[in-house]
């Protein structure tokens, strides 16, 4: 695996899929895509570049800790989850901001919930393959 | 009192971050919050008292009319004192006896969070609400136990105690929906002014004896006593703090709560009263046989909570006053004898009765808190443990029945008391020095603190106890028994006969200490001790469930994958067929029509899965098996988009390249590849294919059916309206169904983790 074309086209090639991922979140809520399936390409993403630079390599590159990020995944969800209650509503009421952001578009609990969901799944699944090479 | 639980909260929240800044002295500050609440809690008692009590309510989950409610009355307020007022010299003992242990921040973290369940416990004004701090003090409880977590002892024991109290917490649970049901609340303000409703209710006795389950597992009373003296596995200022004063007394607690709800039913009373007298002299005696000192604290606090029952089930006013004060005389005696058994186990290295005396000389300071505390635990003039002993037994020998015998087993259970009390107090500090395995030494200044300033409470309680104790005892009994009731505490009451009983118990106590070494001697050829147990069935009954998980396990679980395809299939198709032939409907030829209406890329998309499945089958390795069953996954992946379906089939694609992936990484850890053509089981194809027919029909058959779906319609309609989204399914996901979301997240975290500890452990082995 460890050609010099491969080597180089997954350097190009990490950012796109690191932006496109992100796109597909933020387009989530209106068209196709969303965290679950925005953190499954990231994360197919990291795990091809792990395969032709090493394991390590990309660990020490994007210095990711798996657990830690599953755990903030969690933590952004279940933020998003409890702070209706801060505002007197149920949980989980999705609470909308009115201003909209340029490519993100409008801002509200579920977008973040979401986020979570697309943190975790990027550590859930590297948390698997980076283990599973190592062995 | 919510600002007080917040305090709480913010403790057990900042103190990993405070001991990463001060490692040495992370007891000692962190010791500020339960002074802060008990400064807090004394600025309210005066409101408390002169104006009545202080309730909050919080709405919580409205649909179930649930609210957080907190009550800071006569009761809670005296416990809220208590909690906080220990716990304040329970943290600095814990800085001076974990000075050196690696893992101390987790216990302060776990320490805090019991601090925070038990306050929120006593606070409570809500049934519900009650029962989550009640479970949560379980949980911490077990943190607590089992700390020293590399012990197989104390894992079992932190596992025993939560078991038993958890399991009669769900009891509990069951009486509280009981009333919850027959009252239509769940809010203890509701439920006392609607007593006539539950009094009326025919299920009274039930809820009774299910609350009484409950208490009775959590304040260690007889048979459910067990897991407390295994508890003691605990480091020491868990012993003194969760273990005599504070979580074990929850039950007690609980029961007062309840007084004046149950005190007309026969069951309630009579229960509390066998309970409670059984728990008592059990206690007492098993004290008296165990050499261990922390063994011996366990079984006298067991019983003295059997005295508490009691006297809460005699239910005069006399009795409730007389169980609040020695509530407070126990509390302050107890939980300093524990510090001061951590101190000579710390010091000395030994915590056996028999082998210590002589100790004074080296620890002074202990010594004169271990004096003072077995003074007012023996019941000697002017300490609180005598006021407490002289209402005690005022108020069992003018119980309304069988007074004598009540009064006489309570005499005797002072009198076992009494000779325990002259082992701690005077045996083993006194005397020549015995040989020890350390060089005995006094305890660092923090572990000092707690136990100097208990035991002369006990002592300054006990001389002006009508300033110091009458009023807040004096509330909260008037609070338990719903009427106010005149509490008058002092020392001298003239010589009566109960004076002379007490003078009795002294001197029957000082000869049972001297012959307690020969009975001693006469009783371990019985090896009572080991005799009887209601531990041995809960060892039996969970020795017996991991059996018969073991066996279910291995019955069910083959690890054979083919196994597990064979019996998931199977079943599959029993179930579909039993249900045509019962319903006696059947897929009419109607349904295969569809198949004539393909299209031309339906087509493709078909052979292409076909060849797919065709390569898969006949492969000659792994790998080529594989990349064709991706080859599959993708065909259906395309057909989903055709159909519009670009939510689902996007995560297809995903998900087959990342099966792929996770498949050549498990390559080199599977058994060999035998290709499907060398196997001698063509008989294995067809399971399969009927599967394959089945849903195949099936499918078909569901198309022509064309049932309505208003669920369908309703998500297209309200998604944009309600959620601002025009992706259905994603809205789906975070909004609508958020709920389920989060547990799948959860889930995939949760089996993630289960991933990794499983194959770290497996390629440690290997």
């Amino acid at each position: 695996m460890r050609t010099v074309i491969l080597q180089t086209s997954i350097r190009l090639l990490m950012p796109l899929f690191i932006i496109f991922s992100l796109f597909l979140l933020f387009r989530g809520h209106n068209a196709a895509g969303g965290g679950f399936i925005g953190g499954l390409l990231a994360s197919i993403g990291l795990f091809t570049r792990s395969m032709i630079l090493g394991v390590n390599n990309t660990i020490a590159k994007y210095k990711i800790q798996p657990i830690g990020i599953i755990a903030s995944g969690l933590l952004v969800s279940a933020i998003s989850v409890i702070s209706p209650i801060f505002l007197g509503k149920p949980l989980m009421t999705g609470i909308w901001f009115d201003f909209t952001i340029p490519l993100i578009g409008k801002i509200g609990t579920p977008l973040f919930f979401d986020i979570g969901v697309y943190i975790l799944v990027i550590g859930v699944v590297s948390n698997i393959t980076f283990t599973l090479s190592k062995n | 009192m919510v600002i007080i639980l917040t305090i709480s909260l913010l403790l057990t929240f900042i103190s990993i971050p405070v001991h990463r800044l001060s490692p040495n002295r992370t007891g000692n500050w962190l010791s500020l919050f339960p002074l802060g609440i008990f400064a807090l809690a004394l600025s309210k008692l005066d409101h408390v008292i002169r104006q009545g009590s202080i309730i909050e309510k919080y709405s919580w989950i409205s649909s179930l009319n649930l609210n957080l409610t907190f009550r800071l009355d006569g009761l809670s307020v005296f416990f809220v004192l208590l909690i906080s007022g220990v716990g304040f010299f329970i943290f600095n003992y814990a800085n001076g006896y974990l000075w050196e242990d690696k893992n101390k921040r987790l216990f302060y973290l776990y320490l805090s969070l019991f601090m925070t369940a038990m306050l929120g416990l006593v606070m409570s004004g809500n049934l519900i609400v009650l029962f989550i701090f009640w479970e949560l003090t379980s949980l911490s409880s077990y943190l607590l136990i089992g700390y020293y977590h590399n012990n197989e002892e104390s894992r079992k024991s932190a596992l025993m105690a939560m078991l038993v109290t958890v399991s009669g917490g769900l009891f509990m649970l069951a009486g509280f929906i009981l009333i919850g049901i027959e009252v239509g609340s769940y809010e203890l303000n509701d439920i006392i002014t609607n007593i006539n409703v539950l009094s009326e209710s025919k299920v009274k006795p039930l809820i009774a004896i299910l609350i009484l389950v409950g208490a009775s597992t959590k304040s260690a009373q007889f048979p459910f006593h067990f897991w407390l003296p295994n508890a003691m596995a605990a480091p020491a200022p868990v012993s003194a703090f969760l273990h005599s004063t504070t979580m074990v007394k929850a039950g007690v607690f609980l029961i007062a709560r309840l007084i004046p709800l149950f005190a007309d039913t026969g069951v309630w009373s009579l229960t509390l009263i066998h309970i409670g007298t059984i728990t008592m002299v059990y206690g007492a005696l098993s004290a008296f046989l165990h050499n261990d000192m922390k063994k011996v604290l366990a079984y006298t606090t067991i019983s003295a909570l059997g005295i508490m029952t009691m006297l809460l089930g005699i239910g005069t006013t006399t009795s409730v006053q007389a169980a609040m004060v020695f509530l407070l005389a126990h509390a302050l005696y107890k939980s300093t004898l524990f510090m001061v058994t951590g101190n000579i186990d710390h010091e000395a290295g030994t915590r056996d009765l028999s082998a210590l005396s002589g100790l004074g000389k080296f620890m002074p300071f202990t010594f004169y808190s271990s004096v003072l505390a077995s003074l007012s635990m023996a019941g000697v003039i002017p300490f609180f443990g005598f006021i407490a002993k002289e209402i005690l037994y005022g108020a069992t020998f003018s119980a309304p029945f069988a007074s004598g015998l009540i009064g006489f087993l309570t005499f005797s259970t002072g009198v076992i008391f009494t000779s325990i009390a002259f082992e701690f107090g005077y045996k083993i500090f006194t005397g020549e020095k015995s040989t020890m395995p350390k060089k005995p030494h006094e305890a660092p200044a923090s572990m000092l603190i707690g136990p100097i300033f208990l035991a002369t409470l006990g002592l300054v309680g006990g001389i002006f106890s009508e300033q110091l104790a009458q009023p807040i005892l004096h509330h909260s009994s008037s609070q338990i028994l719903n009427i106010e009731k005149v509490l008058k505490l002092g020392i001298w009451h003239g010589f009566t006969l109960i004076f002379a009983l007490s003078l009795l118990t002294l001197l029957l106590g000082y000869i049972l200490y001297k012959s307690r070494k020969n009975i001693l001697t006469i009783s371990s050829k019985f090896k009572l001790t080991e005799l009887f147990g209601p531990e041995k069935i809960y060892t039996k009954s969970i020795t017996a469930l991991l059996e018969i998980a073991k066996k279910q396990t291995l019955f069910f679980q083959s690890g054979n994958l083919k196994n597990y395809f064979l019996v998931i299939v199977a079943t599959l198709l029993v179930l579909v067929w039993t249900q045509m032939l019962y319903l006696g409907e059947f897929p009419s030829l109607q349904s295969f029509e569809e198949l004539t209406r393909l299209k031309w890329y339906e087509i493709i998309f078909i052979l292409i899965m076909a060849i797919g499945l065709v390569n898969t089958i006949a492969a000659q390795s792994r790998i080529t098996s594989i990349v064709s069953l991706g080859l599959i996954g993708y065909g259906t992946a395309a057909t989903f988009l055709y159909f519009g379906g670009p939510d689902v089939a996007m995560t297809q694609f995903l998900v087959e390249t990342l099966t792929i992936v996770l498949f050549v990484l498990t390559l080199n850890h599977l058994p060999k590849f035998i290709p499907l053509s060398r196997t001698s089981k063509p008989k294995l194809l067809l399971l399969p294919l009927l599967f394959g027919a089945t849903l195949t029909i099936l499918l078909l058959w569901i198309h022509t059916l064309q049932t309505p779906s208003p669920v369908k319609d309703f998500y297209a309609q309200s998604s944009y309206l309600l959620a601002k989204g025009r992706n259905v399914v994603n809205v789906i996901l975070v909004d609508f169904r958020g709920l389920d979301t989060m547990g799948e997240i959860v889930v995939l975290a949760i089996a993630s983790l289960g991933i990794f500890s499983l194959l770290k452990y497996t390629s440690k082995n290997t």
